[in-house]
């Protein structure tokens, strides 16, 4: 669980060290908040909206956005991608429950960071980071 | 002068006589001439009548319907086949609008063809059509006519035509084609089932994985507000058994069928996870799995067998240190599947472990060695090894 503080400190761009989950199950969002927190990231806020995504990450600049796909609302978690990546350039990390062609092919429209698949393990979010970050 | 007296009457005789001959003559000679006229005409006549024989002969015995009609369709002659073909005796068409015995609903481009080749349009007229039994029933024919012209002047004078019955090989085909419709919408059917069933599938794989990952969400979550070291580990092996139930689901999502998946691929994966998730500890940890197509109700507890096994080692095999642990799948002969898992740790203490209180792992171990109908046998051999034998899953 080292190393990552590292990885963060290499933050730049204005972006601030620090990670928001964008996922419309409540206990999803809280359970990756504390397995970031058990990993020594700081989590900036969770949103459950593809709105609500791109407000957070416009008001606090989070270096990693983990994105849920399937949102609640008409805009989905790609949608909130491709304005975050215009408007804010922080790396997103896609974190579904489908590896499904549609939804694989939707998510490869923002060229992600990485995409992890429902449960995620703690290795495999650490893992996601460092690369996402290290790119 | 009596010698020009007498000779006068004997000349005029003689005179005669020549004359007579002469005409006899000519008589036998036309009466010759008569005679084989009248045997010309006669063989001519037998000829004539021969070959009318044999032509009408034909007509009448072969098997394809014939007809001669006059240039309105009138019907002059029929044989036995058209007749037949159509329930009628041949006597009793004589003389009827042979349209009459097109099926209604044919008559108009039949007649229209017809019309083309009176006009000189064209030369035969050919179709497949419909006649009329006299029941009221359609048979399918196959006609084509043509024109007979008077010599001479080249005026049509009627038509002839043949008639086959195409009855039989027509419903075949109609069946047949029908039965190729009926095949195509069932396929179709079948391919839109099978499509919203890999549709429902996909759809409720997913909800699992979503559920799953809020049952590590709520692990997490408790984990995180328990003291006791031993607590927080035990729900960290929950969350290792849960990642193995996700990531079963994962492959089958992935698979083609949705069904079935290669477990060599999964325990891969499967083993990976298991040795990041233990965060660089200096253990090694090989795979080697055959290919070897799997469903959910084998790989779900073969899984969970292979993270018991592996934890275990992790656990207790290096006291802390470094170690190697070997996971091999391999397809035995006779139906039979050997999964073995060894490490080159302290290994089992049969006695050590009899004493210890009843583990969770344990327990799921030879809980699921016995639902997959299978042996384990935990030796030490330079370390602990654990074989177990399972019946290979059924191919579907």
């Amino acid at each position: 669980m080292n190393g990552l503080e590292d990885s963060v400190a290499v933050v730049s761009g204005g972006l601030e060290d620090s990670v928001a989950i964008v996922d419309d199950e409540f206990l999803i969002a809280t359970g990756l908040s504390i397995q970031l927190e058990s990993l020594g990231m700081t989590v900036c806020g969770t949103a459950a909206t593809a709105d609500e995504a791109v407000a957070l990450v416009q008001a606090r600049r989070p270096a990693v956005v983990l994105m849920d796909v399937r949102l609640g609302g008409e805009k989905d978690g790609v949608d909130a991608a491709l304005a975050i990546h215009k408007t804010v350039g922080s790396k997103v990390i896609f974190v579904t429950g489908s590896r499904e062609p549609a939804t694989m092919a939707r998510i490869g429209l923002d060229h992600p960071a990485a995409v992890l698949f429902k449960p995620v393990s703690d290795w495999q979010l650490r893992q996601a980071i460092k690369e996402a970050l290290a790119s | 002068m009596i010698g020009d007296w007498l000779s006068r009457p004997t000349r005029r005789k003689r005179e005669l006589e020549r004359r007579v001959g002469e005409r006899v003559s000519e008589l036998e000679d036309l009466n010759a001439r008569l005679r084989a006229a009248l045997r010309e005409k006669t063989e001519a006549q037998q000829a004539q009548a021969h070959s009318d024989a044999h032509f009408r002969a034909a007509f009448e015995s072969v098997a394809v319907g014939q007809l001669h009609s006059d240039l309105t369709g009138r019907i002059i002659r029929t044989n036995r086949a058209y007749a037949t073909m159509l329930g009628y005796e041949p006597e009793e068409l004589v003389g009827r609008d042979g349209w009459e015995l097109t099926f209604p609903d044919d008559r108009n481009d039949g007649q229209a063809a017809y019309a083309a080749m009176l006009s000189g349009d064209r030369e035969t007229y050919a179709r497949e059509k419909r006649y009329l039994r006299r029941d009221g029933t359609p048979v399918w024919g196959r006609v084509s006519a043509s024109l007979v012209y008077r010599p001479g002047s080249g005026e049509p004078l009627m038509a002839v035509a043949i008639v086959e019955d195409i009855d039989e090989g027509h419903r075949a085909q109609i069946a047949l084609r029908e039965a190729k419709q009926d095949l195509e919408i069932v396929v179709e059917e079948r391919t839109a089932a099978l499509a919203q069933r890999d549709l429902l599938l996909r759809e409720v794989y997913h909800r699992v994985k979503n559920n799953l990952q809020i049952v590590d969400s709520l692990l997490t979550m408790q984990a995180r507000r328990l003291g006791d070291p031993e607590a927080k580990a035990a729900l960290e092996n929950l969350r290792g058994r849960v990642y193995a139930l996700g990531l079963v689901h994962h492959q089958l999502m992935g698979s083609k069928d949705l069904e079935t998946f290669d477990i060599a691929p999964f325990l891969e994966e499967l083993s990976r996870h298991l040795l990041e998730g233990a965060g660089g500890s200096g253990i090694s940890l090989s795979v080697r799995a055959a290919p070897l197509r799997v469903g959910l109700d084998f790989a779900i507890p073969l899984g969970l067998l292979v993270t018991e096994l592996v934890t275990n080692s992790m656990k207790h095999a290096f006291a802390g240190g470094a170690g190697a642990i070997e996971v091999a799948l391999e397809e035995a002969e006779a139906g039979e599947v050997v999964l073995r898992v060894v490490d080159n740790g302290v290994g089992y203490d049969p006695e050590a472990a009899a004493a210890a209180a009843p583990s969770v792992g344990g327990a799921i171990i030879e809980g699921l060695v016995k639902q997959l109908r299978g042996t384990l046998a935990i030796t030490t051999d330079g370390g602990a090894r654990t074989v177990v034998r399972l019946p290979a899953p059924v191919q579907p």
